[in-house]
């Protein structure tokens, strides 16, 4: 089997949001739709997200505690691309999909939009399009097969899978500054996450949820 | 790989473009390489719609230094992606925010797209389009007319730091637009910015601007990491993956800053500081050194001044003071006369004598008998007295640092190295910079920690290699005269005084025009309503930029620049990166925009000096590159042709200042300087008992016990941001979803002091002027200072402006813009 998957380091991320602005870029985002969020966090409690600009903070940066005994951690969150999926197995018209790879598809084709997946998700990293979608710019930016971005559709991280099916790399993997960012085959002990893993406490989000994600957050 | 069972029916539009994608060839052309894509024009993969992405190395090169190098993806000649492209030594591959952000720098809807001339007033930005015959006409004309009637020196360059490259840029070292400005004779408006590091660095070391730390692959080579006054996770995030690599495997990572920050949170140790007493600190944590004996006192003997000899007029003893007769040395290539060595005298304690300072066996530091009846004293003995004006108690009033960690410090400092000391500007922004630079430095100093693998001290600036700047900004024509030189020398807090008296320094002068390249002054220089009031004044501005900064609306005459991507270039800096950088032009120029170079080009041969720019691009790169130094590593133009990035390290790793030997006269590290020089003369008078070995003083302003902190009792720190460097990218939507505008940062109790919650609009006040801002609740900063991130636009403002409130004052010998030296009173607005 295949699964792949990734590993964030949250000793070497500093929340410099280069990943989820590459990933904005690559896939042609639209205003407001993000499919990587960069979070900071106030505390150590990894069963809740944190703020985010993106998510309607005013500000990222923002420490917890009282100073100088201040706590400041960030954790990048996407799609989990889990291997028992709770969106694929609530979505009623077969979009949602675990490919030959272990990444969580939606053909946009099929997706009727109804949110059923976002409900489900525990991750809140699934955004329904329920509107004509409004972009920064005129011209189409970065790769010609990015998502389409069509109303009444479902989107959400794709493991940037137009990218490695050419034997490039996920966009938020291309440079990550602080070298917090693994991908591979988990199902492979000897592939990067796994080995970047080894001899680290591995914090899998919401594993409570019984969705078995496929991001390895390293402690 | 395995078919997953729940395949989807029939197929996806997506797959089948992910199909025609996989069989495409990837193939490599000259000027980079391209993979096949089907098109996906109407949603459908056409037949034989092939389109091809085009790859060109370049360079993100603004004022962050870091000097990114890129791959640009261009596509139907579109630039639609920027990824970080492989450097030799793949540790330093980098990109940020900000460099993927070019495909919407480039289409900004903020593009200056054709010449443009004033209709309105200053500032309002109402313009009408012109033709560049125009626009060039018109300019000629004042130019002319001006230097016809008050002399070249009556125009004068403004030159930023919007482009480190040596053909768009005006500030990097050899840049076009300072030989422009040597060419044609203007005067200068300083820059006066950083420069307290410069000076103290130039003290110290005897470096100017080439003085580094240790390249970053060095950092894991260190016990211990002090990051002392800098913010890498912000500033320099190209920097941060080295020093928590290097914690990983076991350095000591610690942070000295006045607010916990993301540095901090990553630290091993964070020690919180008073604003601006970094100085104090360090005089606290050498009194510490010296009472337990822990001094390296071989370190001091062999690779410093302490055992240099002051005399009672201040002077340094050297060998003709005991009657040797000075030697001639090899021919001073400016003054065509041989050079005099007068060796530098110290007293050796196993001959008993003064003897040549490499004579010595044993170079006393303390208690020097009078020499053939001249009294002295040692730099050492200086020293330590002025240590001994820093008790511990003392240095905790001033600093708010326990007692304790000053002497955990101390420890660490003398026990636990090599210490790397990663001191950027944090400090530098303040009216008593400088002063804190000498003493934290004489720590790295006095326990040896400089100069090998792992021990450094200093900023991160990778450029130790010296270019062809003599041919690139003294050229010489083609009968061998040489170009006039610059004109005046003004300072940036001068030019509202000059326009009002028509003279300057109590000579006469006339100032009519400036010449605005690379620069958002409005935004990022010091007490606005002093620039705003100028540029009011002047008579003549031609603003030079590819975008409608709140500076180009000032222009009387607008000249559209071609983003960094359309031009070629070669990018140099004195950042984190040990490479020289090529900029292939990756499209067309946008619009009627032009390359910085070409319209140097323009004017020079319009205003009758065009023979000093009629070489192309690649002949200017040429001659740049065109000096021994870079011969020596090779980096020649050729191979940065072929291979775009050439690494301009004469050795790797480099360590600066290598075995303890400086750029100063002497090649020791200095704790004293014979000669005070100020960087600015405006007919000031200065304390000189200041400036002659470590001294300190509080911040004007951000000092916590400062007397205007009674009526104005907050400090304000202006933070760099993730996403703009100074005010570039401001033009840039997508990065408002990680930093949305102006904010003013606040600790929580004296946010519950004035009732202020988050989203609250606040003004900051004070004598200079004024803004107003959200406010958002900031746990991590201490009481009394706020922080605010810098770069924005004034239409970002809910009013006023940031930069209203800071004060362009400068220190009493050092020309620099003290941006985080600035109290305020805050009100709910």
């Amino acid at each position: 089997m295949t699964q792949l998957g990734m590993a964030i380091d949250l000793r070497r991320c500093f929340g410099c949001q280069t990943c989820a602005a590459a990933c904005k870029i690559a896939n042609n985002l639209p205003k407001g739709l993000s499919y990587n969020t960069v979070f900071t966090k106030n505390d150590n409690d990894y069963s809740h997200p944190g703020i985010a600009v993106a998510k309607g903070a005013i500000a990222n940066d923002i420490a917890g505690g009282t100073f100088p005994e201040n706590i400041l951690n960030f954790f990048p969150i996407a799609c989990q691309h889990c291997a028992m999926p709770s969106c694929v197995a609530v979505c009623p018209s077969g979009a949602s999909t675990k490919d030959a790879e272990g990444i969580v598809s939606i053909d946009y084709e099929i997706c009727i939009g109804c949110g059923t997946c976002i409900e489900a998700c525990p991750y809140d990293v699934r955004t329904l399009i329920d509107a004509d979608p409004e972009f920064y710019l005129d011209l189409a930016v970065g790769e010609i097969d990015a998502p389409p971005h069509e109303v009444a559709t479902v989107e959400k991280c794709t493991f940037c899978k137009n990218l490695i099916d050419r034997d490039e790399v996920p966009a938020c993997m291309q440079l990550c500054p602080g070298r917090a960012r693994y991908w591979g085959d988990l199902d492979d002990p000897t592939s990067d996450p796994n080995v970047a893993a080894e001899g680290r406490e591995v914090l899998k989000y919401l594993e409570s949820e019984g969705t078995e994600p496929s991001v390895l957050y390293l402690r | 790989m395995e078919k997953h069972e729940a395949e989807p029916t029939g197929l996806s539009r997506r797959t089948f473009i992910q199909g025609a994608a996989a069989v495409a060839a990837t193939t490599a052309l000259a000027g980079g390489s391209l993979y096949g894509c089907s098109s996906q024009e109407g949603g459908e993969a056409e037949a034989g719609g092939e389109v091809t992405t085009e790859i060109f190395a370049g360079a993100c090169r603004s004022n962050c230094t870091g000097g990114c190098f890129l791959n640009i993806h261009v596509r139907d000649g579109k630039i639609v992606r920027t990824t970080a492209r492989d450097l030799p030594n793949p540790e330093y591959n980098r990109i940020c925010t900000r460099g993927i952000m070019h495909p919407a720098r480039t289409y900004s809807a903020e593009r200056v797209q054709y010449p443009m001339r004033r209709v309105g007033e200053r500032g309002q930005g109402e313009f009408e389009r012109i033709s560049w015959d125009e626009a060039i006409d018109e300019i000629v004309e004042k130019w002319s007319g001006y230097t016809e009637e008050y002399g070249p020196e009556s125009m004068a360059m403004l030159r930023g730091t919007g482009n480190y490259a040596i053909m768009g840029g005006a500030w990097s070292i050899g840049a076009a637009g300072h030989r422009f400005m040597n060419v044609v004779g203007c005067s200068n408006i300083g820059y006066n910015t950083d420069f307290a590091h410069v000076r103290a660095y130039r003290m110290i070391t005897g470096s100017s601007l080439t003085g580094s730390n240790n390249e970053p692959a060095d950092f894991k080579n260190s016990k211990t990491f002090v990051c002392w006054g800098a913010n890498p996770s912000v500033s320099h995030p190209q920097v941060m993956h080295f020093i928590l690599e290097a914690q990983d495997a076991g350095t000591k990572f610690i942070v000295i800053d006045p607010a916990f920050n993301t540095n901090a949170a990553k630290a091993d140790w964070h020690i919180p500081v008073n604003t601006s007493t970094d100085g104090a600190l360090a005089f606290g944590v050498l009194n510490e050194i010296f009472a337990q004996g822990w001094q390296n006192l071989e370190f001091l003997r062999a690779h410093t001044e302490a055992p240099f000899l002051i005399k009672e007029d201040g002077s340094l003893l050297r060998m003709s003071d005991l009657g040797v007769e000075p030697t001639k040395g090899d021919i001073d290539a400016t003054t065509g006369q041989p050079t005099t060595i007068d060796p530098f005298a110290i007293w050796d304690e196993q001959q008993n004598k003064a003897v040549a300072v490499g004579e010595a066996q044993m170079p006393a530091l303390e208690n020097i008998p009078e020499i053939n009846g001249i009294k002295v004293t040692t730099e050492y003995e200086l020293l330590k007295e002025k240590i001994a004006e820093y008790p511990l108690e003392y240095v905790t009033q001033i600093t708010g640092v326990p007692v304790e960690s000053i002497k955990e410090l101390a420890r660490v400092y003398a026990q636990e190295g090599p210490v790397n000391t990663y001191a950027q500007y944090g400090n530098n922004h303040y009216i008593n910079g400088h002063y804190n630079y000498w003493p934290i430095y004489a720590v790295s100093l006095v326990t040896g920690n400089v100069g090998k693998p792992g021990a450094a001290c200093g900023f991160m600036a990778l450029l130790p290699l010296i270019a062809n700047f003599a041919g690139t900004l003294f050229p010489v024509d083609s009968e061998g005269n040489p170009a006039q030189g610059q004109g005046i020398e003004y300072t940036m807090n001068s030019i509202s005084d000059v326009l009002d008296t028509n003279t300057y320094v109590g000579k006469p002068v006339n100032l009519k025009g400036v010449f605005i390249t690379n620069s958002n002054l409005l935004s990022t220089w010091s007490e606005r309503e002093k620039t705003k009031y100028w540029l009011n004044k002047i008579d003549f501005i031609i603003v030079a930029d590819s975008v409608m900064t709140e500076t180009a609306m000032y222009a009387d005459i607008l000249l559209p620049i071609c983003h960094w991507f359309e031009t070629t270039d070669l990018f140099t800096t004195y950042g984190s990166t040990p490479y020289l950088l090529w900029q292939e032009q990756a499209i067309e120029p946008l619009y009627e925009s032009k390359s910085d170079w070409n319209v140097y080009q323009i004017l020079s041969e319009r205003l009758g000096y065009g023979e000093f720019f009629d070489m192309t691009e690649e002949d200017y790169i040429s001659l740049w590159l065109d000096s021994d130094s870079l011969k020596a590593v090779g980096a020649t133009f050729d191979r940065l042709k072929e291979e775009k990035a050439v690494s301009m390290l004469p050795e790797e790793p480099f360590i600066s200042y290598k075995d303890g030997s400086f750029a100063t006269t002497s090649g020791r590290a200095r704790f004293y300087q014979e000669k005070v020089v100020p960087d600015y003369d405006l007919g000031q008078t200065y304390d000189e008992a200041k400036e002659k070995t470590l001294y300190w003083e509080p911040a004007l302003e951000a000092d916590v016990n400062s007397p205007i902190r009674q009526t104005h009792i907050f400090s304000v720190f202006s933070e760099h941001m993730r996403t703009r460097t100074h005010s570039q990218w401001w033009d840039v939507g997508y990065l408002k979803e990680f930093e949305t505008g102006p904010l003013v940062k606040i600790n929580p109790q004296d946010a519950a002091e004035y009732g202020i919650v988050d989203g609250d609009k606040v003004r900051l006040y004070n004598e200079r002027g004024s803004v107003v801002m959200k406010a958002v609740i900031q746990p991590a900063l201490p009481s009394r200072m706020l922080a605010c991130p810098r770069s924005f636009q004034a239409q970002e403002f809910i009013e006023g402006h940031f930069a209203n409130i800071t004060t362009s004052q400068f220190n009493q010998v050092c020309a620099n813009q003290s941006f985080n030296d600035v109290a305020v009173s805050i009100e709910k607005a």
